[in-house]
């Protein structure tokens, strides 16, 4: 066997094991999936987790992390979406039937993605298993291999939420990408504008108004940031877009 | 008052209905000292608005809303409003776009509560089928051309605001009396 040959073969098992490892990131979003797909499982339609995930797979080219992206979406009412560590992406059903184009969907999947790449739930959990450590002497629970124990200490952090400051940097970072990419920024002041039409008793929204900063204050800062000298796409959506759309909502 | 006529019962929810939309306005305060504009995106006009004055949004266009000032109608950038301070209805940035016939409260509906999150039983199962979901790259070029979706050439950046500071308990009429404004640096271009 030749050098080059022996190099390819190295090459190519270095990048096969790289492929398949599987990450402390992507463990702990596993398991944090586990739990939300414990309380509400996926849609069955192939072809809207499909499109789903072809949109979702068009943002994160644009997030400036590599990850191997997983978006989905859950048979229930709530008005939510979640993030998990590692690439892991939950959408609800009742939220995607409140929003009205692509660009709106975009700016809900770009918030998602930024909240990966920026490792909000990760360095919970990272903190979570410091303290855990500091505080038995020993290995945390949440280090060990019980992926159970670790689904149900993740299903903690996702019923309290994070801090203001990181959801509004999703918001922030969000709107770049999908800015970058090529959807209407404007879309995310629709989406914040729908949101705001939820009473906080809403048993759909209860848990997204308790875990995030109200939308008129998400607005505010969207604003303040400049949202509104960002430049808006000059021609207008394709009418394949809308179709495919149309045709994702009706199938969820 | 003994109303006993079905038609005349009717009428009077009607006529209650309506005076509830016609109260259930969103006022908000402004940021800074501003011009109404007579469109959206427009040059700023002659009616000059001082900071904390309060006004009612009418709709939205973009990032441009369609204020009533005290009487006045006019255009003014949305950034130039506060919405976390807004002190007129429940719905801060309702702007009444989307009607309000298409978000009903109702007790059959349920969301994903704290405990479904807390203590439900993990489903890796169902984490198998997440992980078999992505996207091919090979057609992302595709789909992106067929939504007719143009990536941006421009440079892209938001910068880190400051969230706002607590709304003052009453807001003055339009016009009368400045409070005290956050003034950012590049709120005045136009």
């Amino acid at each position: 066997m030749s050098g080059k040959n022996i190099l390819a073969l190295t090459l190519c098992a270095v990048f096969s094991l790289a492929v398949q490892a599987q990450t402390d990131e992507e463990k702990v979003g596993k398991s944090a999936s586990a739990q939300v797909l414990g309380a509400a499982p996926l849609i069955q339609n192939d072809a809207s987790l499909k499109y789903v995930n072809m949109l979702g797979g068009s943002l994160s080219a644009y997030s400036g992390a590599v990850y191997k992206w997983h978006f989905g979406v859950i048979k229930s009412d709530a008005i939510n979406a979640f993030a998990m560590p590692g690439g892991y992406i939950l959408l609800s059903a009742g939220l995607l039937k409140n929003l009205e184009n692509e660009d709106e969907l975009a700016f809900v999947l770009a918030h998602e993605i930024a909240h990966v790449t920026r490792r909000h739930h990760y360095q919970v959990v990272q903190r979570q298993r410091l303290a855990d450590q500091a505080a038995k002497g020993l290995e945390a629970v949440t280090q060990d291999g019980d992926t159970a124990k670790l689904a149900q200490a993740s299903g903690q952090i996702y019923a309290r939420g994070l801090d203001k400051s990181a959801e509004f940097e999703s918001d922030r970072l969000g709107v770049e990408i999908m800015t970058k990419a090529g959807y209407d920024p404007v879309a995310a002041v629709n989406v914040l504008e729908k949101l705001q039409r939820f009473k906080g008793d809403d048993p759909r929204a209860e848990l997204l108004f308790s875990t995030h900063p109200s939308p008129a204050e998400r607005l505010d800062m969207l604003l303040q940031s400049g949202i509104d000298k960002l430049p808006r796409p000059k021609a207008k959506p394709s009418p394949a877009r809308a179709e495919r759309f149309q045709k994702f909502l009706q199938s969820i | 008052m003994n109303i006993k006529n079905p038609i005349t019962q009717i009428l009077h929810l009607f006529v209650a209905c309506l005076m509830l939309m016609c109260f259930n306005v969103n006022a908000q305060t402004l940021r800074e000292d501003a011009s109404l504009s007579d469109k959206a995106e427009g040059a700023p006009g002659a009616t000059k608005l001082k900071a904390g004055s309060s006004v009612k949004v009418l709709k939205r266009q973009g990032f441009w809303v369609e204020v009533d000032a005290g009487g006045k109608n006019g255009w003014l950038k949305a950034s130039q409003l506060n919405f976390t301070g807004a002190t007129g209805g429940p719905t801060a940035i309702d702007t009444g776009r989307l009607g309000t016939g298409n978000i009903v409260a109702t007790s059959a509906a349920r969301g994903l509560s704290a405990k479904d999150l807390v203590s439900g039983k993990p489903n890796f199962d169902e984490v198998k089928k997440l992980d078999s979901l992505s996207f091919d790259p090979a057609g992302i070029e595709g789909f992106v051309a067929l939504g007719g979706v143009v990536p941006s050439k421009e440079k892209i950046q938001l910068a880190a605001a400051k969230p706002a500071a607590p709304p003052s308990a009453a807001s003055s009429p339009s016009g009368t009396t400045p409070a005290p404004a956050t003034k950012k640096k590049d709120d005045d271009e136009w």
